[in-house]
């Protein structure tokens, strides 16, 4: 006992010493941390598109002043790819740091892998800077031609609607679900008998959403006028009810531009590129 | 998408095919001069004084302009999309047009 005591003392004294030196040694190139390092790319790819941005308006008329703008272009997006590669890479080393949310985020470019959404849904789900990136997500997720990515994006959205101490963030990721729901429907709805039953499912799910979450300002809330979740899953919901792909058009009975009558079933037979426009 | 769209109108003229608008644009007598230089031949509805708060629009639940919809012979919804994808709508297009003509 005695003996180990000692040994144990020395090594916390070795440890101690070897720490201190250390420190000391390296106080002035002192090691950046993770998130030092991502703020640091971020200002970094802004000052270095900021500066090609300032190129690409100073370019001079010239008849080569085309290629020239091209150019300054192609360096962009290449350098903007390098900054975005590295943050990437560190959001991955670090996926348990706060920073890693906002790093995901930023790279709508890219494609993201299965593990990086079950890392965040690991560490963060449970986290309010969530809130800017789970629509994005959806999004992207819709989009996707990966079912292993759509299945990680989900289970990410369900722990979300489980454990987020937001009400507005859980009440995001259930909107997200149901809309989840909505595409895969539009793609395959099935034979006649279960689109049927499918659809009366998910008018369930958006009208029990209304009911719980109806009164938090949606994500769009900024943008549109303190829209909350409720009147856009309103508004997602009669779109699915009455103009979702498979259905029969609604009608349109009103004047041309002459002031001339007319309905749109009128030109029954043909295919119609129905096309809301303005020259405004 | 003028350009498209005036493509698609020659592409189809000997198809069942047609483009209608439904055009939000408050000032009609500017607008017929629009439609006088961009060679604009397809039919619109008038969404009303109101602009992009017209009444069809409205009924349409629209969220954006432009918004996009194909409808097939019978008139069902085949595709939509809010903004403009040209690869994708000729996509459907030719399925919808070249197909009906090779059946019978």
């Amino acid at each position: 006992m005695k003996i180990s005591f000692r040994v144990g003392n020395l090594l916390v004294l070795i440890i101690l010493f070897t720490g201190i030196g250390t420190y000391a040694e390296d106080k002035p190139t002192k090691k950046e941390t993770p998130e030092e390092q991502y703020k640091k790319l971020v200002r970094d790819q802004a000052e270095s598109g900021g500066k090609l941005f300032k190129k690409y308006r100073e370019v001079p008329d010239s008849p080569n002043k085309k290629s020239e703008l091209q150019k300054i272009l192609k360096e962009y997006n290449t350098k903007n790819n390098e900054f975005a590669e590295k943050i990437l890479q560190l959001a991955r080393e670090n996926p348990q740091e706060s920073f890693a949310v906002k790093a995901y985020g930023s790279l709508y470019n890219y494609n993201l892998t299965p593990k990086d959404v079950a890392n965040l849904q690991k560490y963060h789900r449970k986290s309010k800077e969530i809130k800017s990136l789970i629509s994005e997500f959806t999004f992207r997720g819709i989009n996707t031609k990966n079912p292993e990515l759509t299945l990680a994006l989900s289970a990410f959205l369900e722990s979300i609607v489980k454990d987020n101490p937001d009400k507005q963030i859980r009440g995001i990721a259930q909107f997200d679900l149901v809309k989840y729901e909505v595409f895969k429907f539009e793609k395959e709805p099935g034979n006649e008998s279960e689109a049927k039953k499918r659809a009366a499912e998910i008018e369930k799910r958006f009208n029990k959403l209304i009911e719980k979450y109806g009164d938090c300002p949606s994500i769009y809330a900024a943008l549109r006028k303190g829209e909350t979740l409720g009147e856009l899953a309103k508004r997602e919901l009669f779109e699915f009810q009455h103009l979702r792909v498979g259905l029969l058009a609604p009608e349109i009975q009103a004047e041309d531009i002459d002031g001339v009558k007319f309905k749109l079933s009128d030109y029954r037979g043909k295919v119609i590129l129905l096309d809301f426009w303005g020259d405004w | 998408m003028y350009p498209h769209e005036r493509s698609l109108v020659k592409k189809y003229k000997d198809q069942p095919f047609v483009i209608i608008g439904v055009n939000s644009d408050r000032d009609k007598t500017s607008l017929k001069e629009r439609i006088e230089e961009e060679k604009i031949t397809w039919r619109s509805f008038w969404n009303g004084p109101q602009g992009t708060g017209g009444p069809i629009s409205k009924e349409w639940n629209l969220s954006g302009w432009p918004t996009l919809y194909i409808l097939d012979q019978k008139g069902v919804i085949r595709y939509k999309s809010v903004g403009s994808n040209e690869k994708m709508m000729d996509k459907i297009l030719t399925e919808l047009l070249e197909g009906s003509s090779k059946k019978k």
